[in-house]
């Protein structure tokens, strides 16, 4: 009996399946990759409503990080400070700055200031500020250099290996505590951080979770 | 035109196929005859295929949306309130009055919003507990139809406005002749203060306490046994025997905190010797006092002033 179909045509189905399976491939592990935490979060940096400048107020004016996240030590949240502390000095700096309006506008009628949340973790992790303040973790390790920004920029992933990583080997990123808001602190002449590190741990008893209900609560 | 409406004409109830018939349904179902003809177009294809085509399309942009990273805002506080740490509670110690008698409560706060009510562990009299109208008190700070606002002649109007308005309306009334204030009793000092200050500014107004929650029969009886009348307070904790005629001190009374408190004092038996109360109650339905009760004796209220000799 004669083929109703050429041989030729087997040729063409096996290329159109491996090139199918092919593209699915590579779909998927393009997706995966672009869509990891470090692709897609780093670098997140929003346009807020009001165009606040830490590189102006606490890298130019030298304005402590607590001064503002004052809750930082005793929370788990890094409160964003109100109104009002903005207008101890905008009542006299700056009085009439077009910049200013929405937290003129907001001091006047009570309405907050929506800024946009740039760190975020989803609600499934729990993390905690103060316990890593108070261990020595500094807000450079976590944020970068944010007195020289302009606009705060996220630039670490914030993914669970990042938290991880530094759980098991948290000594390279701890300091004394008065120098956490410091993010220039460079250790003393003659000891490397993790030598300093090494001593936090051991004198504190250092010891960041790496089971999963450590931070799956 | 609405079916509504058609229904309204006959009061007597009409088959379907007859409604079919009227002329009214069939205006509305062509979209003749009333003005906006709904009916018509309802069925008219083509209005069902844009229904489809918007549909899609916002199917269509509903996956564009999600292809962006949500936005999430922290709105800071405009005037921060003082003490507070963001996300941890805030608790402080206030009174609340049911009927005139006074409760020390313990509210929890979040972000500035009251969430649970507690009685305060230091007050003399609540030592902790709460009953049910304080714990049920802060539902009434989320009540919908809770006045926010100033109103005047059922419009809204300010504080200002009203402050402006009553120092002329005030002013002119002298003596304080056909004033009279209507108020819920309190048993707070600032309270008193003011009553005793308004009272010497207007000495002839009226002072009037009206509430729904109230034990004014005690106080008319007790200025019948005693010759004045006086807020009743009952040492429930010496009484060996306690007779209640249709009073629900352990329930839905006033004051129960206390009386619960004094009350299981005396039931309580620790050691040799002590002694426990016995509790008889009469009344006409059921109550948490009847429960409670070793006798319990059911009559009409009509009855309850018989019952007593
Ligand atoms: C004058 C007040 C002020 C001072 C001082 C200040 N901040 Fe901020 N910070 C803000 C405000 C307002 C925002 C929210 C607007 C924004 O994100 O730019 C913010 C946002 C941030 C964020 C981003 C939060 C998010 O949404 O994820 C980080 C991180 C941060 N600050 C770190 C710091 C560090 C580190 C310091 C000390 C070097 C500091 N801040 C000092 C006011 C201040
Ligand atoms: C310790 C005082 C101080 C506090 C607190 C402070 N600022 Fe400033 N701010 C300054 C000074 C100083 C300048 C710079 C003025 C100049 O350039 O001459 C400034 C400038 C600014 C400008 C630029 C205005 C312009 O027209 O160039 C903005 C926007 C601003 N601040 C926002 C904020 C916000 C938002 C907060 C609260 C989170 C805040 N500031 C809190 C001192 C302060
Ligand atoms: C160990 C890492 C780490 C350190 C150290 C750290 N942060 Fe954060 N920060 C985070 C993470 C993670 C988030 C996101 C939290 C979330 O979404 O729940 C965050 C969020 C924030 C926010 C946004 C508000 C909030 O709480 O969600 C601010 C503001 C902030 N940090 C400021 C600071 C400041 C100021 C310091 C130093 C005093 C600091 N952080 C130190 C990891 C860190
Ligand atoms: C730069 C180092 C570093 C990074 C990054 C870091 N941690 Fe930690 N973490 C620590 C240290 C140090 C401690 C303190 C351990 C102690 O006190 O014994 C800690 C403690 C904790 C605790 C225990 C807190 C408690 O209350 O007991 C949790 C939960 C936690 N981290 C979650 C996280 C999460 C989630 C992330 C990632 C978003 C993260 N950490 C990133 C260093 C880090
Ligand atoms: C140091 C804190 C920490 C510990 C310990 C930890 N996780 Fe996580 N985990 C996180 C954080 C933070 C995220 C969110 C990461 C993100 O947003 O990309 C996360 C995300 C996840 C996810 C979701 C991942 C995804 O892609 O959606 C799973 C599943 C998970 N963790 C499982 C575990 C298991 C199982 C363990 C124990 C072996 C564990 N985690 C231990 C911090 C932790």
């Amino acid at each position: 009996m004669k083929p109703i179909f050429p041989k030729s045509l087997d040729f063409l189905i096996r290329a159109t399946g491996a090139f199918l399976g092919l593209s699915i491939l590579t779909g998927v592990a393009a997706y995966t990759y672009f869509t990891l935490p470090v692709n897609i979060d780093t670098g997140y940096r929003p346009e807020q409503p009001v165009p606040y400048s830490h590189k102006l107020h606490a890298g130019n004016v030298g304005m402590d990080c607590y001064y503002c996240h004052n809750t930082v030590t005793k929370a788990g949240h890094a409160a964003i400070p109100a109104t009002e502390t903005c207008m101890n000095c905008h009542t006299r700096v700056k009085t009439d700055s077009a910049l200013l309006a929405p937290i003129r506008k907001s001091y006047a009628t009570g309405e907050p200031v929506k800024w946009v949340k740039i760190h975020a973790l989803p609600d499934y992790a729990y993390f905690n500020h103060s316990a890593h303040l108070s261990a020595g973790v500094s807000c450079v390790s976590c944020h970068g250099r944010v007195d020289q920004m302009v606009e705060v920029t996220q630039v670490k992933p914030l993914n669970m290996a990042w938290c991880l990583e530094c759980h098991r080997n948290p000594a390279p990123n701890l300091r004394p505590t008065e120098f956490v808001t410091k993010l220039d602190w460079e250790p003393p002449a003659g000891k490397t951080a993790t030598e300093i590190g090494m001593e936090i741990v051991k004198a504190k008893g250092i010891n960041p979770p790496v089971n999963c209900g450590g931070c799956h609560r | 035109m609405s079916l509504v409406q058609i229904s309204n004409v006959k009061k007597t109830r009409v088959p379907l196929d007859q409604l079919g018939q009227t002329p009214e349904f069939q205006g509305w179902a062509n979209g003749v005859g009333s003005g906006d003809g709904i009916g018509g177009e309802e069925l008219d294809s083509n209005s069902r295929r844009d229904i489809l085509k918007i549909m899609a399309a916002g199917a269509g942009l509903a996956g564009l949306v999600s292809c962006r990273r949500p936005v999430q805002n922290i709105v800071s506080f405009s005037k921060g309130v003082e003490d507070l740490i963001p996300g941890k509670p805030l608790y402080y110690n206030t009174v609340f009055n049911v009927g005139g008698v006074a409760q020390g409560l313990r509210i929890e706060a979040n972000d500035g919003r009251p969430t649970k009510v507690e009685g305060n562990p230091m007050h003399p009299t609540s030592k902790g507990a709460a009953n049910t109208y304080s714990q049920g008190s802060v539902l009434g700070l989320y009540d919908p139809d809770r006045c926010t606002f100033v109103m005047k002649d059922q419009a809204a109007s300010s504080w200002d406005a009203f402050g402006a308005f009553a120092k002329d309306h005030f002013s002119k009334l002298g003596e304080g002749e056909g004033l009279a204030f209507v108020c819920e009793r309190n048993a707070g000092d600032s309270y008193r203060a003011v009553v005793a200050a308004a009272q010497k500014k207007w000495p002839k107004a009226l002072w009037l306490h009206w509430e729904a929650l109230n034990n004014d029969n005690a106080v008319l009886g007790s200025q019948l046994a005693t010759g004045t009348p006086a807020q009743p307070l009952y040492a429930y904790d010496k009484a060996e025997v306690v007779v209640a005629l249709d009073d629900d001190f352990l329930g839905t009374d006033a004051a129960t905190v206390q009386p619960t408190k004094l009350f299981s004092q005396k039931r309580k038996v620790l050691k040799a010797g002590d002694t426990m109360n016995r509790l008889y109650a009469v009344e006409g339905h059921f109550s948490l006092t009847g429960g409670m009760a070793d006798h319990r004796l059911r009559l009409k209220p009509s009855e309850i002033a018989g019952f007593a000799p």
